[in-house]
Formats: C-alpha cells, sequence, structure tokens
C-alpha cells in the first residue's frame, strides 16, 4: 500500500511587490486649492481669463451682492452693489502667480477680494486630473 | 501677514440684515450675499400637504484671525438657530488672500 504524500511544503512566493514598486522619480502631484474671488458685476470675465491662463481645472460663477454700509453707498450714488462670485480650483503651483495677477487686476480695473481654501481631499485619480487639469 | 477666516452663514430669507448688523459691530467690515435653497426636512412637505418656501441666503464675511471667534457668536446670538433667523455659521481658514 502506498501512502500518497500531499506535498504541504507552501510555495515560498516571494512577494516582489514591495521592492520592484520604489518609484524611480518623485511624483508631480500638487495640493489644490479652491480659489475664490468677488468683483463688481460684469468682471468676471478678465478673472477667468487669469484662471485659464493658469490652467485652473473647473470655475463656475454666481452672482451674489455686496453689504458694504448701505449709507455710503447711497451717497456716493453707487446703489448697485451687484456681485460676481467665481469659484475654482488651481493647483497650488500656480496660485502665487494667480495671486499677483488678480492683485493687479483689483489695483488697475475693479476692486475686489480674493482667497484660497485649501481642498483637503479628492475621491479618484480622474476626478484629480480634472480638477488640476493634468490630463494627458 | 494676517491671517483670515472665512465666515459662512446659511439663514432665511430676509435675516441677512441682523447678521451683517451683528457682524459689523464685532469689526467685520463686509460680506456677501448670494441665494440658495434649503434641503432639510422632507417630511414636513408631506405633513402640510404643500411645499414650505425652503429660500435660503448665504453670507460669506472674510475676517481677521483674531475676531472671528467674536463675529461668530454675535451671529449666532442675532440669527441663530433659537431665533426666526434659524441660521448656522461656521469658518474655515483661508489663505492667499487678496484685495484686503
Amino acid at each position: 500500500m502506498k501512502m500518497a504524500k500531499v506535498e504541504t511544503s507552501a510555495t515560498a512566493v516571494e512577494k516582489q511587490m514591495a521592492e520592484t514598486k520604489a518609484p524611480s522619480q518623485p511624483n508631480p502631484v500638487s495640493r489644490l486649492k479652491f480659489f475664490v474671488t468677488i468683483v463688481d458685476h460684469n468682471h468676471h470675465k478678465e478673472v477667468l481669463k487669469i484662471l485659464r491662463t493658469h490652467e485652473s481645472g473647473l470655475g463656475f460663477i454666481t452672482h451674489g451682492r455686496g453689504t458694504g454700509t448701505k449709507e455710503i453707498y447711497d451717497l456716493l450714488g453707487l446703489s448697485d452693489v451687484r456681485k460676481d462670485i467665481i469659484f475654482a480650483v488651481i493647483r497650488s503651483d500656480q496660485i502665487d502667480n494667480v495671486k499677483k495677477e488678480v492683485a493687479s487686476y483689483f489695483k488697475k480695473e475693479s476692486r475686489g477680494i480674493a482667497f484660497a481654501i485649501d481642498i483637503s481631499s479628492v475621491i479618484g485619480t480622474s476626478i484629480y486630473k480634472y480638477l488640476s487639469n493634468t490630463r494627458v | 501677514m494676517e491671517k483670515h477666516e472665512l465666515i459662512i452663514c446659511i439663514v432665511n430669507n430676509g435675516f441677512t440684515d441682523l447678521v451683517m448688523d451683528a457682524a459689523r459691530k464685532e469689526g467685520a467690515r463686509g460680506g456677501t450675499i448670494f441665494h440658495g435653497r434649503g434641503t432639510g426636512n422632507p417630511d414636513m412637505e408631506k405633513f402640510f400637504g404643500f411645499s414650505i418656501s425652503p429660500e435660503k441666503e448665504i453670507i460669506i464675511i472674510l475676517v481677521e484671525e483674531t475676531i472671528k471667534d467674536a463675529v461668530l457668536k454675535a451671529i449666532n446670538k442675532a440669527a441663530g438657530l433659537e431665533t426666526n433667523g434659524k441660521g448656522i455659521a461656521f469658518s474655515m481658514p483661508v489663505s492667499d488672500t487678496v484685495g484686503i
């Protein structure tokens, strides 16, 4: 009688993933920022142009109204308090240039306010590529 | 450069003056208002058989970090959830401010 001996020794499979995965170069992923600009009504086009030249992936506009002290508005005859609010997503490596150009636009053409908020998470690489405008 | 905080306040329609007056008293200079629509409590509609207008107004105010707490407290007192304004307010840090 012959007993079939079952080979039970687990073949030691080497997991090479960890060794082969080491990236040869650092990943060029930069953080995203949510950039909000508030300008007077009908001044959104120039701001969007600035954002577009700095590879903003997405921008949308809504209308609002300012709440600066009303007495002063009436006194100066500036009853138009309509504002354009521009929301955009830009890469943080572009933020210094955008800031500079928006500041000079505020100085030259129209007063306004702009600020950036850090985006903490994005779901999925395709969304990241869309928002950061790095699609190939 | 001074740090700024963005205060976002969502109140029922028509309560923005209360919010802005309260914020201005604490040192905020100005805000921007836009419109929105609340989505809370869809059961109310079924119960009453007609839709209640959920119109909201959203106020965004950029303030210095030092007065943020005072402004939030004042807004809560003037138009918070216990009042008819039924407002909520929160703040978040912002970077790279331009134009202030």
